[in-house]
This record gives structure tokens, C-alpha cells and sequence, in this order.
């Protein structure tokens, strides 16, 4: 119990850090006038233009000092409230702007971790099962493909292959569908990001199986009169789990990274495309907010990680 | 579907010159994934018929119509919005322009019932429709017409373009429900092509009211047009429906589709796709790649049109070395126009020489953009750099007999980057370049406030090309400067005010010319290509050339990539 | 428990293999693990095969079993179960037989159970698979079986996890994995070294017990003499691959004949001693089993050896005593042997006296 407190303090602590960190980096690198003013915010020698830049810079609390402004922006974001976007009007709220964002995104890492997970262990279990076979040693060379193909490459492939030449797949994702068609719409941006980690989650997972494989207790198991799927399954499975767990954990920051790719080439208008877009003009707040999210659900996930430890070995609960 | 508004500023040019009428994208190489600043072959003034099209029979009611567009709009608010030729798009369905060009090139009333001008043109007398409400019930007055003009005027960013063309009081004044008066500061004949888009695309009073508390509401147009907003989710799909109580319905027949979906889809090859795969019915491109796909496919239906945007390469002549004329012809002089259109082209696309293409009527056959002349640059260099100038700081223009200078583009592109790599070959025998890329919004900004020496960039080509005044006048010299290249001659000036009188339209054509043999003698300007809008459409797409005005005349079947959907029917 | 009655030695053996041979391609050539190994158990006699660590005794018994991968591996001649011949079969044929027919009992209980299995699903396992039990019915079977191996509190212990057990109880857990489904014929591979010596003792009487009372044939393989000494009817002597002396336990303990044996023997650990104190007395090294010697395979660590043991290979021979047969030239108790003797003690004497 004590231990988890201490992981959730400092999963906070590193929250503060990397809050401050960003917002420091943010406002040091970039002039968000520009974005809510337009080319006024640099004519500083028009008597008008000086007085629009000083409204505005009152309304966004520009004028403050830096460290205030961290202030106020913490106590809001956790309250819920994340800001505003540095446009004109100060419109939409950025928690809107996530809100509705966010699900989408969401749903496409999932889809993605869970192809990522499905397809990575069977994979791992039958070629951990032949290992130094030729189908063995085949799926070794797509897996480097895979993890060596940049994510807008892979994303091009498999638009081609699937929705343009073979047609089975939709070309792009209709906010407006019906549930079922978008989740069938994500299928595509999912594998463009899940794939590549799939690759490298069957490399850890395979020598894992493989180094299982020469245990006693396999030994065992077969003079049961087990047969061998089930042994793969059954036995050799939970036990190679460790690192890969881990490896899940930390690998979801790389597919949200894939994300802004695949959002894009599908159309996804989740935050992967807003960050991107968000960064470029200097809307700080929106930045700030995703970077959050996304930083958030890492220390999250890797503490559920810690705790799937508990779940598949015995020996570590208490 | 609730959503939010961004505004990003790369629209930002777009949102001033959409205001005056025509659409600028800026710089060159900024537009992603389409090949930017490429153009075409078959041009004309506005795209005709398409000779291919078959009789079409009975025209049928109902259908949702799936067009896919270059972009996505911030908001789809006249009075803010960066609305460019996407934004324009979306905004034909909802609202109704006061004016519109017929396919002659005429300016003729359309939600606006009729416009007279006084004597000098010094104020316009315009009547409203009677009976038109808007979506939301609010019928149409003058207060609409008045309030939109005002909250645009006053709008730091889009008031930009309108500004100094007005009196800050009394621009305009009511009379009755149905009558009001412009008196805009200057006079002119052709004053209502003015209120041909942005400015003429009259809005709910109650919905600009409603948007002064909710500016996300700017996401839910309320106009008086052909279809009514329905849904919206950003970046995605904006669905409108048939309006069945439109006025126009009376006067120009039934609106057949019963919605619109807009898919804004950045990358043209996926747009293509899409087309091709019946995901979408009608589309948009300027991406010169794609066209000879869209020739190959029988079943579609290409217009090309190259009448609006030049992409040329603009200097800056308020700042040293670029402020000496010699220079300015040196850099024309020492550009590889025909290396760049063979390089960057793939043979569509015609190279520009002025503003006009060659088939307009003040087209100037004796106006060439000088080029592809490397020994010539070097003598004009070699004069220049003999005097030994220096800049105001003390630091010298001239390098080893070579003028240094900075070529500025926005990015990052790949694509910009090689051409900027290609200007720098043909240009290194005078002249010393050093790259400047800028992300988008600085790129806007120095251009705005003359913090450059050279830019790529895309504009000029307005229905009424009067209205390119915006460009070229000594007074759009400033902090801020729509003059981009800070040129001023007040023997320009004088011609743009005679254009906006002329005695005859003869005389208006000579006077155009003559505007066009200024600009080039200015050489503020490279002009390199004519840029192309191609619109596509599947042979299920029916009825776009038969749009007609309120008072018979026919109207163009779309203008520079901007389509028009009330005509419409799918068989 | 030497119970061999008469009329059994009438019946076919349960277990038998002729010449068999398992060699494994390694990068130095080909390791004859078993070369050449004919025995036979009969039902509900245990043979206890005692070796050195690499003398090719755990690889026997895998070999009996079909446990080896089939990769790198030479398999040749014949295995027999109940008559039948099993020699050629593949893991998969040999599936329903084991657990069922035939299972092992392995030297570490520490690494042989699965981790993060409960126990009470180790055992069970089997048991659904061969006998289409539901889980409860396996649930109380094996709760019996921790019963007759004397685990305490069963109920319990089923749903604990292996290392929630102490490692003695973690092989009576084993054996109760072997015994589950009530198999003809027991592998016990060194069962009992990797235990404390305290509970070596239990554990044997353990399996022996079991042994009888389910009229099971056991092959007990160990490097201790010791062990086998009051668990097994029959002992064979491995080293470098090949038997080199067999014999019904009573018969080997009062009559060796291989000077090997004899060394063994000597080198049997107390039980008050560590049990890894091996067999640290016999001076050399096992046989390579890639080059192995010519002649006969233990000469160049034989004190009795002469020139004809490295020349000549010596034939497995009958000894005087019934169902006993060794390879030796010159085994215990000839003249030869004697001879070397003699030298020999008066050598170590004087060795004694310059100490």
C-alpha cells in the first residue's frame, strides 16, 4: 500500500515538473499575439496597433509575470478548467476543444494497442515455437521491416493495398458516421500505428518465450501429455509476460506519437492532428493541455503496469 | 454536433482578400501536399460548360451531393471568418451574396433586389428582396446588411481590407426596411462587385448577435441561402440540408439536392482517390498532378480554369538593394522562368506575363515578363555594385561584384525548399543568396511589415479587376502593408481611380492595360505562372451550368475552384 | 523390495530397449550420449541407473520417454513399451501416453513447477486432459493424491502457488503431478538431490510406497549409489554412454565386479554429508563423449588398468551371480586385480609416511 502512494506521489511530482517545463519552454519560444491579432501584433510603431496588442495582451493575462501566469494556469487546469485558445476571440475553450477530440483519439490508441497486443502475441508464440526455422526467420525480417518503415509510409501502404486497390477498407473517417462504420473506419490508422509496435512487442516477447521454453517446469508440462499449443498457451505464455507488460506501458507514448501521422493521413480529427497544428501557431494553452494528457495517461498506464505485474506473478503481490 | 473554431494563420491573406472579392494564397509552396504554385493549359475567364456533357434529361429531386474540399474553415462567419476559396465554397450554400458575376463578367443583383448609383457614383442606393427571411425566421432588412458592414468594418483582422475604402462615419445609412445607401470614399462605377462574397454574404442579425456571447456558434451559419446548416465536426464532414422555404426558389427554379456534405481533405491524391472511389461526387483541385488522372477516367467531368491567382515572385522596394530599380530587373532578368516551368509544372499550366491571361479582354500583348537574360542581370549588377552602395547601417550591398540579398519562404516544404534551391541557381551568378525559411505565421507577418528582400507569392486575378486596387495603391502603404512590395506611383494611383470611371468599356480595357505596363515597369513583381483551379465531377453530378441569376442572366458554372450547388441534381 | 517372483520373470517386460543409441550433432562432432543400451524393466520393478553427471543417464531415461527434441538428435534402436514398439514415434503419438502411461518426476522442484500456476491446477491438469474429469472432479482426485503423498492440508495447499511451499513440499507435489493419472511406469530423475538431506529419506520411502502400492515401474536415475541401494530391485551402471555393469541390487552390493562400481560405492555420501560433495574420490573426468577412449571407456581413470583395457574394448560378460553382467578385463576379485591391489596399498602407505 505504502509503496503505491509513493508511486502516485511521485507520478504527481513528475506531472508538476513537466507542466512547468512546457509551459516555461512554450512561452520563452513563441509569441502567441500573432495568433490571436494577426500581422497587428507586430506593427509596433501604429498607435492603434499598440493598443489592440495591449487589450489583447490583458485579456490572455500576457501581461503578467511568467510565474503568476503558471499559477493561475495550474489552479484552473486542476479544476478542470484548461484556458482558453490564444485566437481572436479566446473561443472555443480548450477543454472543448479536447473533449471533443480526445474520445477519438483515444479509441484510435486503444484500437491500436489492442492490434499491437492481438497480433503480437500469437505471432510471438509461433515463432518462439519454431525459432531458427525459416518461417521463423522470415517473420524476424517483417518485423524489422515493420519497425524500420516510418508510420506515413506504412499508412500509404496499407491505404493503397486495402481501400484503393482491394477496396475492402474506407479511404478516410467521417466524423458524422454511425458508430459501427467509424469504428471500421479506424481499423486502417490503428494498424498503421499498432503494427510497428506489434513488431517490436513480438522481438521482446519471442526470446521471452523462447528463454521460457527451456524451462524445467515446460519440461514438465509436456511429460503431462500436454499438447503443444496448450503448453505455449498455458504455460509458457504468463510467465514471458514481464517485460512485455512493461514494454506496453511505455510504447503508448510512441503510438500516440504514430497517431499524429495516422490522424492526418486518415482524417482523423483527434489531437494528434490539434497538437501539431497547435504547436505550429503558438496556441500554447491547447499544447499544454494535450502534452498533460498525454504525459497524464503515460504515468497512468505505467502504474496500471505495475500493478498487471501483481496480477500475472504471484510471487510480486503482497 | 458541437464544435470549435481555430483560426490558423495561413488563411490570414485569404481572409483580407476574399473580402475584396478574390482569394490570394500565400507564398509559394505553402499549400502541403498539392503542388503548389503549378497552373494550366485550356484557360479562360470563367469555366465553361464541359463540351463532353451529354443531354441530361428531367432534372430529379433529392440526394445528398459529397464534395471534397482543399481545406477546412475556421468558422463560417462573414463578418470573421479567413474565408478563401474552401470557405467560399461552403458559404455560397448557406448565405446569398447581394450581387453575383453572371458568366459575362457582369455584376448583376441577387439577393439585393437593385443598386442605383447616384450621378458621380458617390452613393449607391441599394434595394433589398422583399419577403426573405433567414434560416432562424429573422426576416431580411437593411439593419442586417448595416450591421454585418459594421462588425466586418471593425474587425481587427478583416476590417484590414475594408477600412480605408470607407468614411469612418456614415459609410452607410438607412432609409426604409428595404433601403439603404453606401457612400463609399470614392467613386466608382463598378462598386457593387464589392458585395459579390465575403461582404455581400448577408447574415442572421439575431445570429451575429447570438455570436457576440458564443463565438462557436460562428461553427452554425444562419444564412438566407439554398441549403441550412445541419451538422458540423471540424476536420471531418459539415452537412447542410435544403432550405425548402428559399426566396430563389421562385425566381430560379427548385433546389433539387436535399443536403450537401462538405469532407475537407487536404491531401489531393486522397481527394482523388475518394472521387474515384464514388466517396465523393465533386471535388476541387489545384494540384496539376492529378489532372491528366482526372482526363484518363471517362466518367469524370474536368473544368480547368487558370483566370484568377498569378504566382510570382514579389520584392520588396522599400529596402535596400531591392529599393534600386536596376536590381529589381537584375533578379527578373536573372530567373530561370522557363527552367522553372519545366521543372515544376509537368506540362500543365501556362507561364504568366502580367496579370491577365491572354484570352482577357485587358490582356496586354505588348507587356513580356522579362527573363532567362543571365548576362543581362550581370551587366545591371555590375553597374550597380560599381557605385559601391551601402545600406543605411553602413554594411555593404554588394559582395564580390555580386548583390547579396535574402530569399524568404515559408515553411517547412519540401517542395519549397527545391524551389528555393532552384531560384538560387539561376540567380547566383549576381547575387549572393541567403535562405530564409520562416514558419507560416512569421513568414505573414514580415511579409505584412515589409521585413524581407524577396517571397513567393499568389494573388491578383479579381472578377472585377478593378479590385486589385487593394494591392497597388500608395494608401496600403503602412505598419501593415496590403501594398506588400511598397511601391508607390501615383501615376498608378490615377489610373486606378479612371479605372473605376471610365467613359466606355473600351476605354477601361486601354486603361487596364496601361496599369499593367505600370506594374511591370515597377518590377516589384517576377510573374512566373498563371495559377489553375481544376473542378471535377462524377457523371452523376448534373446540372452545374444551369444556374441563372434572379434576372435570367446565366452564371458560371464555378469561378476558380469555388462551386455552386443550387442548380444541382444527381441522377 | 526385492519381490521378484518367479513366474514374472515370464512376462514380458514392461519396458525394454535394445541397443538403443541417442547421439546429438554438436559443433565438435557427434556426443554419444546412450550408445548402446539394451535393459528391461519388468512391471512393478524398479531399475535404478547410477552414473556419474555425464554419463549418459538422464539422457537415457529422456530417451526411454521420447522427451528429446528431435532436432540434432540421432535416435536408433528400439524402445518397447508393454510390447509395442514406441521408438520411432513422434512427441505427438507419444502424447497419450504421457501423463497417462508414462511420467517423470524431475531433480529440482524449485524450477519444475510452473511459477504462476496454483499447484492444485498443475495436477489437475493432466487428469482433464486424460480422463475428461470436470474441474471438480479433478479438484478432489488430486486432493487425494495430496493426501496419499502426505501433504498437509490439501485444500489448501491446492490453491497455493508454488512458492508459498517449502521445497520438499514442492516435490511431493511433483510426484503427486506423476502419479495423477496413475501411470505404468515412473521417470525419477535424481529426485531427491536438490533436497536437504533430512528429507531425501521421506522422499523415497515416499515414492516407493507408492511404487508398491500401485504396482508401478519406476527407472530411478542417480548419481548415489546410496539411494538406489534400498529403493530399487535392479541396478544398472552407466558411464560414457554404455552400461558397464548389471545386477539385482543385493547381488551388486555383495559381489562388484567393475572396478567403476566399486569406486561408486566408496563414494557413496553420507547422509550427515552436504549433498554436493559428489563423487569427488573417483580421480580423472568423465569420457568425452565426442572422442571417447578406445578400449574400454573408464580405463584411463582405472587404477587397475593395464595395456589390453586401453587396447580392447571388453565385452559385457555374465558374472558367477544370476542376471548379473559387467564389461570389465580384469574385474574385482581376479587375480589381476589383487595383484594391482597390493601395489596400490602399499604405494598410499608410503605416501602416508612422507606426509
Amino acid at each position: 500500500m505504502r509503496y503505491y502512494v509513493q508511486r502516485v506521489a511521485l507520478a504527481i511530482l513528475l506531472l508538476l515538473a513537466v507542466s512547468m517545463l512546457t509551459f516555461g519552454a512554450l512561452n520563452v519560444l513563441g509569441d502567441p499575439l500573432f495568433n490571436i491579432l494577426g500581422p497587428v501584433a507586430g506593427d509596433v510603431n501604429n498607435p492603434d496597433s499598440i493598443k489592440m496588442i495591449e487589450v489583447a495582451k490583458r485579456e490572455f493575462s500576457l501581461d503578467r509575470p511568467l510565474p503568476v501566469r503558471y499559477a493561475i494556469w495550474l489552479s484552473d487546469f486542476v479544476r478542470g478548467d484548461f484556458g482558453v485558445t490564444f485566437s481572436s476571440t479566446g473561443q472555443p475553450p480548450v477543454s472543448g476543444v479536447i473533449s471533443e477530440r480526445l474520445p477519438r483519439t483515444v479509441t484510435l490508441v486503444a484500437m491500436a494497442q489492442f492490434f499491437a497486443i492481438f497480433v503480437s502475441i500469437p505471432w510471438a508464440l509461433i515463432t518462439a515455437s519454431r525459432a531458427g526455422k525459416v518461417s521463423d526467420r522470415i517473420s524476424t525480417l517483417n518485423a524489422f521491416f515493420l519497425v524500420a518503415m516510418p508510420n506515413f509510409a506504412l499508412a500509404v501502404i496499407l491505404k493503397y493495398v486495402f481501400s484503393i486497390k482491394l477496396g475492402w477498407m474506407p479511404l478516410t473517417y467521417v466524423a458524422d458516421d454511425p458508430l459501427r462504420s467509424r469504428l471500421f473506419q479506424m481499423i486502417l490508422p490503428a494498424l498503421t500505428i499498432g503494427l510497428p509496435v506489434a513488431a517490436v512487442y513480438q522481438r521482446l516477447l519471442r526470446t521471452d518465450i523462447i528463454t521460457t521454453l527451456q524451462q524445467d517446469f515446460i519440461l514438465l508440462a509436456r511429460t503431462k501429455g500436454l499438447s503443444r499449443p496448450r503448453i505455449l498457451l498455458l504455460h509458457a505464455l504468463r510467465p514471458s509476460l514481464f517485460s512485455f507488460i512493461t514494454v506496453v506501458g511505455l510504447n503508448t507514448g510512441a503510438l500516440i506519437g504514430g497517431s499524429i501521422v495516422s490522424e492526418t493521413v486518415f482524417r482523423i480529427p483527434g489531437i494528434g492532428s490539434t497538437l501539431v497544428e497547435s504547436v505550429l501557431r503558438n496556441d500554447f494553452p491547447v499544447v499544454l493541455a494535450i502534452v498533460m494528457i498525454v504525459a497524464s495517461s503515460f504515468v497512468v498506464i505505467n502504474l496500471l503496469v505495475d500493478f498487471a505485474y501483481t496480477l500475472i506473478d504471484p510471487r510480486v503481490r503482497r | 454536433m458541437k464544435t470549435y473554431k481555430r483560426r490558423s494563420g495561413r488563411v490570414l491573406g485569404a481572409t483580407l482578400a476574399s473580402l475584396m472579392v478574390f482569394a490570394v494564397a500565400c507564398g509559394g509552396g505553402d499549400d502541403g501536399g498539392s503542388s503548389g504554385e503549378t497552373d494550366t493549359t485550356e484557360g479562360s475567364g470563367t469555366s465553361e460548360a464541359p463540351s463532353t456533357e451529354a443531354p441530361e434529361g428531367e432534372p430529379v429531386v433529392g440526394g445528398t451531393l459529397r464534395v471534397g474540399l482543399e481545406a477546412d474553415v475556421d468558422g463560417l462567419n462573414p463578418t470573421a471568418s479567413a474565408l478563401a476559396i474552401s470557405g467560399l465554397t461552403m458559404a455560397q450554400a448557406v448565405f446569398d451574396p447581394l450581387f453575383t458575376f453572371t458568366a459575362d463578367g457582369d455584376v448583376v443583383p441577387y439577393l439585393a433586389e437593385s443598386i442605383t448609383p447616384n450621378a458621380d457614383f458617390t452613393e449607391w442606393t441599394l434595394k433589398l428582396r422583399e419577403g426573405v427571411t433567414f434560416h432562424d425566421g429573422t426576416p431580411l432588412t437593411v439593419d442586417a446588411v448595416i450591421k454585418q458592414f459594421e462588425i466586418t468594418r471593425n474587425d481587427p483582422l478583416v476590417g484590414l481590407a475594408v477600412r480605408p475604402y470607407y468614411p469612418e462615419t456614415d459609410a452607410v445609412a438607412k432609409i426604409d426596411d428595404l433601403t439603404m445607401v453606401f457612400k463609399p470614399l470614392e467613386p466608382s462605377q463598378f462598386f457593387p462587385s464589392a458585395l459579390t462574397a465575403q461582404l455581400g454574404y448577408i447574415a442572421s442579425p439575431t445570429w451575429l448577435d447570438a455570436l457576440a456571447a458564443d463565438p462557436t456558434l460562428e461553427q452554425q451559419p444562419v444564412g438566407t441561402g439554398p441549403f441550412k446548416f445541419d451538422s458540423r465536426t471540424e476536420d471531418s464532414v459539415t452537412k447542410f440540408v435544403r432550405n425548402d422555404d428559399w426566396w430563389g426558389t421562385s425566381v430560379m427554379g427548385p433546389v433539387y439536392l436535399d443536403a450537401i456534405e462538405f469532407y475537407p481533405v487536404p491531401d489531393a491524391d486522397t481527394r482523388t482517390e475518394l472521387l474515384l472511389n464514388g466517396d465523393l461526387d465533386i471535388l476541387h483541385t489545384t494540384d496539376t498532378n492529378q489532372f491528366e488522372t482526372y482526363r484518363d477516367d471517362s466518367s469524370l467531368t474536368l473544368s480547368i480554369d487558370d483566370s484568377g491567382e498569378e504566382y510570382f515572385l514579389m520584392i520588396n522596394t522599400a529596402k535596400a538593394p531591392f529599393d534600386d530599380v536596376r536590381v529589381r530587373k537584375a533578379l527578373a532578368l536573372a530567373t530561370d522562368r522557363q527552367g522553372y516551368f519545366d521543372l515544376f509544372n509537368a506540362g500543365e499550366g501556362r507561364l504568366a506575363d502580367q496579370m491577365f491571361i491572354p484570352e482577357s479582354p485587358y490582356y496586354n500583348p505588348d507587356v513580356v515578363q522579362e527573363g532567362n537574360d543571365p548576362e543581362g542581370a550581370a551587366a545591371l549588377v555590375a553597374e550597380y555594385c560599381g557605385e559601391d552602395p551601402t545600406a543605411e547601417d553602413g554594411t555593404a550591398l554588394c559582395t564580390d561584384g555580386k548583390v547579396n540579398m535574402e530569399y524568404q519562404w515559408s515553411g517547412p516544404s519540401v517542395l519549397a525548399t527545391r524551389i528555393a534551391d532552384f531560384y538560387n541557381e539561376s540567380w547566383s551568378g549576381s547575387f549572393n543568396v541567403t535562405f530564409d525559411e520562416k514558419n507560416q505565421q512569421d513568414h505573414i507577418q514580415e511579409t505584412a511589415l515589409g521585413i524581407y528582400n524577396v517571397v513567393g507569392w499568389r494573388q491578383f486575378g479579381a472578377e472585377n479587376p478593378g479590385d486589385d486596387r487593394v494591392w497597388l495603391e500608395c494608401r496600403n502603404i503602412g505598419g501593415i502593408s496590403l501594398n506588400w512590395p511598397r511601391y508607390c506611383s501615383e501615376e498608378r494611383d490615377a489610373l486606378i481611380k479612371e479605372i473605376a470611371n471610365p467613359a466606355s468599356p473600351d476605354e477601361r480595357a486601354g486603361l487596364l492595360q496601361q496599369l499593367v505596363q505600370n506594374i511591370h515597369d515597377s518590377y516589384a513583381y517576377i510573374f512566373m505562372t498563371h495559377s489553375s483551379w481544376a473542378v471535377v465531377n462524377s457523371s452523376a453530378v448534373h446540372g452545374m451550368c444551369d444556374r441563372v441569376s434572379p434576372g435570367g442572366d446565366a452564371l458560371p458554372c464555378s469561378t476558380n475552384g469555388r462551386m455552386f450547388f443550387s442548380s444541382i441534381w444527381l441522377s | 523390495m526385492s519381490s521378484a517372483a518367479p513366474d514374472r520373470n515370464e512376462v514380458e517386460p514392461l519396458i525394454e530397449t535394445v541397443e538403443l543409441r541417442t547421439h546429438f550433432r554438436t559443433p565438435r562432432g557427434i556426443a554419444r550420449a546412450v550408445d548402446g543400451v539394451t535393459l528391461q524393466i519388468r512391471r512393478g520393478q524398479s531399475l535404478g541407473v547410477v552414473g556419474e553427471s555425464g554419463s549418459g543417464k538422464t539422457v537415457l531415461s529422456r530417451s526411454i520417454m521420447g522427451l528429446l527434441p528431435r532436432n540434432g538428435v540421432i535416435r536408433e534402436g528400439s524402445v518397447r513399451y508393454g510390447g509395442e514398439e514406441i521408438g520411432n514415434r513422434t512427441p505427438k503419438q507419444m502424447r497419450s501416453i504421457w501423463g497417462r502411461e508414462m511420467a517423470m518426476v524431475f531433480q529440482d522442484p524449485m524450477t519444475s513447477l510452473n511459477p504462476v500456476m496454483k499447484v492444485g491446477k498443475q495436477v489437475t491438469e493432466s487428469l482433464r486432459l486424460h480422463l475428461g474429469m470436470s474441474s471438480s472432479e479433478a479438484m478432489a482426485v488430486a486432493e487425494k493424491i495430496f493426501r496419499d503423498v502426505r501433504i498437509p492440508e490439501p485444500t489448501r495447499r491446492l490453491n497455493q502457488y508454488p512458492h508459498e511451499l517449502s521445497g520438499g513440499m514442492r516435490q511431493r507435489v511433483m510426484i503427486a503431478i506423476a502419479l495423477a493419472c496413475g501411470p505404468n511406469m515412473l521417470f525419477a530423475d535424481e529426485p531427491t538431490t536438490a533436497l536437504d538431506v533430512t528429507v531425501q529419506a521421506q522422499i523415497l520411502d515416499l515414492l516407493s510406497e507408492q511404487i508398491r502400492d500401485r504396482n508401478m515401474s519406476m527407472l530411478l536415475v542417480t548419481h548415489n549409489l546410496g539411494v538406489v541401494a534400498g529403493y530399487t530391485d535392479e541396478i544398472a551402471v552407466m558411464y560414457g554412454g554404455k552400461v558397464v555393469e548389471r545386477a539385482p541390487t543385493k547381488v551388486l552390493f555383495s559381489n562388484v565386479k567393475m572396478p567403476y562400481t566399486e569406486a561408486l560405492l566408496q563414494s557413496i555420501p553420507r547422509m550427515n554429508q552436504p549433498s554436493h560433495s559428489r563423487l569427488a574420490m573417483i580421480p580423472g573426468r568423465p569420457p568425452d563423449l565426442v572422442n571417447p577412449p578406445t578400449g574400454c571407456r573408464f580405463a584411463p581413470r582405472c587404477a587397475y588398468a593395464r595395456d589390453v583395457c586401453v587396447r580392447e574394448e571388453p565385452p559385457l560378460v555374465q558374472a558367477e551371480t544370476p542376471d548379473h553382467t559387467f564389461a570389465c578385463h580384469f574385474p574385482v576379485g581376479s587375480a589381476e586385480y589383487h595383484e594391482r591391489r597390493v601395489e596400490l596399498n602399499r604405494a598410499s602407505t608410503t605416501t602416508a609416511e612422507v606426509l
